[in-house]
């Protein structure tokens, strides 16, 4: 598979998701849209903490909510949008089978046409932070300490979601248009309760503590969060794990996730070939 | 000489629960079964059936979207089950009856995305893309998003996108479907044309339409239950026939007495409709002594007859006289206006 070819189908794919997610406005609008959805998804997140912590207010418990759910805007959103593009290609455009057909890495079309949802996924995070530091003085980021681990761990994450979102992908091909968005949001409420998103794990009982502990997206918001933010005083399930360690335990959770995936996506296909379901409409 | 589509007993099933059964036993279909084919490039080949015959099943598998359950398939060579990447750079199709699209997209964008899909450079995909329009009679509606055309519009997109690539090997499910007469006229022109622009080029059709399969096809399959039942040319298909005429006849029944045919041997009554009071039988006839014992009928039952046609037999008699069924039941599959060559 030529270089030139892959760039073109992801060049081309990319396009398209940005005019089929912005379609409804004009860029500056969609820009100004970008900027204010996370604002508010982190004011609901800050007057959540604010009413729970009333009487014993906990700073790194609060720069710990605040980091982690602005990571998860980029983790969870991107994953999400993934995991619907092909239900939206196949039952709502009816394009999936034209697409498939032709002479173009099926799997390079479906990283760029949720490239646009990934992309404005890391802006939402990216808004988050820089309003955390800003307006309410967390130390993100602080003397640009972090910032080489941070852009290390913020590519690894683009990797997670592609790797995990193939897998869902592959999972959505087999199913109906119903039950490919019941699937999409339940991983995604899994992950954002399990994956130490909003509270340490520590507050996990005993079994699903261990659970979290050997998700692969679990390693990356510990890796993020301590990129980003000073050590803090929460045991989060890590504590006398090394940064190196950890980046050595979340690449190996990444390269088995990513060779699932891989295999899963390529054997589902292949399923969905035989089941005649790639061009099958199942909501009306 | 590779043939362009090659198929070797090939059968496809289907297995779901029926809609509506309390029974969780699965029912099995059988939409293809174990068909042979082989169509020479050059060749513009048709596939004449009713509705679930099984053409748009053999055009997906054919297509790589969908594996048979058994036999073999190649295209260009190409067996589908382990090069359909190799396949897809030779073919493209067009359903017809779709109104498939991204709708925000415009007309040209829609067909400049798949361009490049299909690696056409820049300057040569606009070039496709303005002559495709042309073609289709959408060269002033080129700049008009999707969900602004009308459904048709969205069809002859459709068509053109079908064309973007130059396939070797082009299939065409009812690609007229729905279209306006003239600009269904139109694409048949233009199918003609492009098949003769290069040699090689080859185009697998399925269609209702019987003017439109004996106009533009040079061999025609006929398919019915999943199988292929008859292969020839349209007047090597009527010579299966030998002898036969097809009749139509108007009467006005006298008193409500119409007469009865079920009985006359060699008669085959293929359409009976009836309005204000007149009704129009059409038959097949294995020959033309058969006529005589109708008319006794007509005398005995007193009824007037309005006209009386005969016909030298198309490809729905054809169809009839092999499977003892009709080709359409449905008003939309009447054929549209077909010029004369």
């Amino acid at each position: 598979m030529a270089l030139k070819e892959i760039l073109r189908t992801f060049k081309s794919a990319l396009w398209l998701s940005w005019e089929v997610e912005t379609n409804w406005t004009s860029p500056f609008l969609y820009f100004l849209y970008s900027v204010i959805r996370p604002l508010f998804s982190m004011l609901i997140v800050i007057f959540i903490y604010k009413v729970l912590a009333y009487r014993n207010p906990n700073e790194d418990l609060f720069q710990f909510l605040y980091v982690g759910s602005a990571l998860g805007l980029f983790m969870l959103g991107g994953l999400g949008g993934l995991s619907t593009i092909l239900q939206d290609d196949r039952e709502h455009y009816a394009t999936l089978k034209y697409v498939y057909m032709a002479p173009m890495p099926f799997f390079v079309y479906l990283a760029g046409r949720s490239g646009t949802k990934v992309i404005t996924s890391a802006f939402y995070m990216a808004v988050a932070l820089i309003a955390g530091r800003l307006f309410l003085n967390i130390p993100i980021l602080q003397g640009g300490k972090g910032i080489c681990l941070f852009l290390l761990v913020f590519v690894l994450g683009l990797c997670i979601i592609y790797a995990a979102g193939f897998l869902l992908v592959g999972i959505s091909m087999l199913t109906a248009l119903h039950h490919s968005f019941f699937m999409s949001e339940a991983v995604n409420s899994i992950l954002y309760l399990l994956c130490g998103v909003i509270f340490p794990l520590s507050m996990l009982p005993g079994v699903l503590k261990k659970f979290a502990q050997i998700l692969p997206f679990t390693h990356w918001l510990e890796l993020a969060r301590r990129a980003l933010l000073p050590p803090l005083s929460l045991d989060n399930g890590f504590t006398g794990i090394s940064t190196p360690l950890l980046l050595l335990i979340f690449m190996t959770g990444l390269a088995v996730l990513s060779l699932t995936a891989w295999g899963t996506f390529h054997y589902i296909e292949g399923r969905a070939r035989r089941k005649g379901l790639l061009d099958i409409t199942t909501a009306h | 000489m590779t043939p362009a589509v090659l198929t070797g007993d090939l059968g496809r099933t289907f297995t779901a629960k029926p809609f509506g059964s309390k029974s969780h036993k699965p029912v099995t279909v059988t939409a293809l079964s174990h068909v042979n084919l082989e169509i020479p490039p050059g060749e513009l080949f048709g596939l004449l059936g009713p509705n679930g015959a099984g053409k748009t099943t053999l055009i997906r598998i054919l297509s790589t979207l969908l594996l048979p359950s058994y036999g073999k398939a190649f295209v260009g060579g190409y067996d589908i089950e382990t090069h359909p990447q190799k396949i897809r750079s030779l073919i493209n199709m067009v359903s017809g009856g779709e109104t498939s699209g991204y709708g925000m997209l415009t007309a040209r964008e829609s067909l400049w995305l798949f361009t490049q899909f299909y690696g056409i450079p820049y300057n040569e995909a606009f070039k496709r893309i303005d002559y495709l329009l042309k073609v289709v009679g959408l060269e002033d509606r080129a700049n008009v998003k999707l969900h602004d055309l009308s459904t048709g519009m969205r069809q002859k997109v459709n068509f053109a996108r079908g064309f973007l690539n130059n396939p070797s090997v082009l299939f065409l499910d009812e690609p007229t479907l729905g279209l306006d007469v003239h600009i269904a006229r139109g694409v048949r022109t233009f199918i003609k044309e492009w098949m003769k622009e290069e040699e090689g080029r080859t185009i697998l059709l399925t269609t209702h339409y019987l003017q439109e399969a004996e106009q533009l096809c040079d061999r025609v399959a006929i398919i019915s239950d999943g199988k292929i039942i008859a292969c020839d040319t349209p007047d090597g298909l009527k010579k299966l026939i030998p002898g036969r005429i097809r009749l139509e006849l108007v009467i006005q029944p006298v008193n409500g007495r119409t007469p009865s045919w079920n009985d006359i041997t060699g008669l085959n009554l293929i359409e009976e409709k009836e309005a204000d009071n007149e009704i129009l039988f059409r038959f097949l006839l294995n020959d033309e002594g058969i006529v005589h014992h109708i008319m006794n009928r007509l005398v005995n039952s007193e009824a007037r007859i309005l006209s009386l046609k005969k016909h030298e037999p198309d490809l729905e008699d054809v169809f009839v006289a092999i499977t003892g069924k009709k080709l359409c039941d449905d008003e939309t599959a009447e054929p549209p206006e077909i010029p004369e060559q």
